[in-house]
């Protein structure tokens, strides 16, 4: 696995977006149970 | 605990610190002693991550759950963002000077005093930090099992010096791998297992919690006095998270272990993959336990060892009557729930809600029933710690988990303290080989001589550990001390590191006496918080302390610098 053939911008992308959907998740997890 | 569980406990345990020593006999380099032999990422990944788990986060953290919800989890929102900061900036210039520790970079880029302030901040800090990892989780862990403190002590202590001397590097990772599936292996099965005792469905359950507001995990308000809203763990958690990543030689000893950049950084991103799912879970855990408590009846306080106590004591009648009085409350609660979850099934909103605020009512009268027990205690022993939230989980399992999965749950706590701890020890003995002895006391040894320091440096943190961890009880403030010392100094170490990865014009002196004077900040803004000064008046949580302590030492030493080439 080399360094160039890595898109480390996507891993990057998909890191955040995976923090959104877990935020998303937990609102979700607040509000429907309240 | 049964047979079944004290094997079970001591298997595990032992096998893993075996298995460590016998994987890395025969250590010779020093730079496979401190740099390991070229992890692959996942193994950095588990590595970071238990390196970050103590015995106090699967103790304390469902505990939290159980009283507080899951709002805790917020504090850990910031951390994807420091992993995508470090993987881009830090690791690949400790990479490209090949360094042992984080603060022979210092050197590089600033001057010999910076290093040398850097490495001692941290040396200070994780040393006596060290003994508090063995000393908490053990005063837990004795309490539970009936064992004496000093043994406790000394058995973590010991099988932990044993194989993080022998081995280094590499059997603090090859370890952190087993320990890492003991640890989520364990708890996940716990988390099954709760989950299937409840006597109500899994449904019903997030209903129970939700209407507690147990499932209020984010909150929008901004408060600066409050660490866990969506705000403080988006911006002042990023830079307690990129000081520790990114800074301290605990964490940053384990990525660069790794074979290649690319596994490093991979290493360092999985964690930012899996941290928050991870305490999600333990959280998570904590909140079923609570449903689970709502219609099981739980111990008036968790620390059975001081109810017991006040049994055989002159108070033995008042605790029966609270008692009493305890498991009226208990039984009306119950019922209370039962008409609440009727309500929600029928979807009667409005009595739903009613019936919440009664159930509310029933608790603050528990809760106050709990505060007459607490009393008594500390009135039958002034010295008494009646914080019992740290037990909340353990007397759980201890009292309804099946034979053998209770050995494998303490295995989960041990693993825990030993796996932190070896990568504490670890570190502390490369920074005080490498960025004191080798660089400023003996400059001419032999490869074989530095291994041989290391190790003895090793060692000698590890006995000073648990030296400090058997003495601690004796100085109650000291703890308190000790755990405020890393909030105090991060921000200051974390700016030194930004000022010369992102202010190439900014040199060393101008950096020295910013960072002497941010930490001067920090210690004022700390002694005067909450009263203020001047006429300012400021009243902040601790976590800020690191994003001013950074943040000053960036525009300190950006100043000084002005006014040095003038």
């Amino acid at each position: 696995m080399e360094e160039r053939q890595i898109k480390w911008s996507k891993i990057y992308i998909g890191l955040m977006a995976s923090l959104v959907a877990m935020i998303g998740l937990f609102y979700w997890l607040s509000v429907a149970f309240a | 605990m049964s047979t079944l569980d004290w094997s079970v406990l001591f298997f595990t345990l032992v096998s893993i610190a075996v298995f460590g020593i016998y994987k890395t006999r025969g250590q010779k380099s020093l730079e496979s002693y401190l740099k390991g032999n070229k992890d692959n990422w996942w193994t950095i990944g588990l590595s970071i991550m238990a390196t970050q788990a103590s015995a106090i986060t699967f103790l304390s953290t469902p505990g939290q759950a159980y009283e507080d919800g899951m709002r805790f989890i917020q504090f850990y929102f910031g951390l994807p963002l420091a992993m995508i900061i470090i993987s881009v900036s830090f690791i690949p210039i400790y990479y490209k000077l090949k360094v042992y520790t984080a603060y022979e970079y210092l050197e590089n880029r600033f001057d010999l005093k910076t290093r040398t302030l850097t490495s001692l901040l941290f040396i200070i800090q994780r040393g006596l930090a060290a003994g508090i990892t063995i000393y908490a989780p053990a005063i837990i862990l004795s309490t539970l099992l009936g064992w004496n403190l000093t043994f406790t002590n000394i058995f973590i202590g010991v099988l932990v010096i044993i194989y993080t001397v022998s081995g280094g590097t590499t059997a603090v990772s090859i370890t952190q791998k087993q320990q890492m599936a003991v640890m989520m292996g364990g708890m996940i099965l716990a988390g099954i297992i709760v989950i299937q005792l409840l006597p109500i469905s899994f449904g019903e359950a997030l209903h129970v919690a939700g209407k507690m507001e147990k499932l209020n995990v984010v909150s929008f308000e901004f408060d600066l006095a409050d660490r866990y809203n969506i705000w403080s763990g988006m911006t002042a958690a990023v830079f307690l998270f990129l000081s520790y990543f990114g800074t301290d030689q605990s964490q940053v000893q384990r990525y660069l272990s790794g074979q290649t950049l690319t596994q490093s950084r991979m290493g360092l991103i999985m964690n930012g993959f899996l941290k928050i799912p991870m305490q999600f879970i333990i959280l998570f855990i904590g909140v079923m336990v609570f449903v689970f408590y709502q219609y099981v009846q739980p111990p008036v306080i968790f620390n059975e060892v001081q109810t017991e106590q006040l049994r055989n004591s002159p108070y033995a009648s008042e605790l029966e009557t609270l008692e009493k009085k305890y498991t009226e409350s208990f039984e009306t609660g119950r019922a209370a729930y039962q008409d609440m979850l009727a309500a929600i099934d029928q979807g009667q909103d409005q009595k739903a809600d009613e019936l919440k605020s009664k159930v509310q009512s029933i608790k603050s009268e528990q809760t106050a029933i709990r505060d007459e027990v607490k009393a008594l205690i500390v009135k039958n022993d002034p010295t008494a710690e009646t914080r019992d939230t740290d037990y909340i989980f353990m007397r759980f399992v201890m009292d309804y988990l099946p034979p053998g999965i209770v050995g494998l749950l303490f295995a989960v706590i041990f693993s825990a303290a030993m796996s932190s701890s070896s990568s504490e020890l670890n570190a502390l003995g490369s920074t005080t080989t490498i960025d004191l002895y080798k660089r400023s006391i003996n400059k001419e040894g032999s490869d074989k001589h530095y291994v041989l320091s290391s190790k003895a440096f090793t060692a000698f943190w590890g006995l000073g550990a648990i030296l400090f961890a058997t003495y601690a009880s004796l100085f109650e403030n000291l703890i308190q001390a000790v755990n405020l010392l890393g909030s105090l100094f991060y921000g200051t170490i974390l700016g030194i590191f930004m000022v010369g990865f992102f202010m190439k014009w900014v040199k060393g002196k101008a950096v020295f006496i910013g960072a002497l004077m941010s930490q001067a900040l920090i210690l004022l803004v700390h002694f005067k918080n909450g009263e203020g000064l001047l006429g300012f008046h400021w009243d902040i949580g601790f976590l800020w302390y690191n994003a001013l302590g950074c943040i000053s030492v960036m525009i300190f030493g950006a100043l000084l610098q002005l006014v040095i080439k003038k």
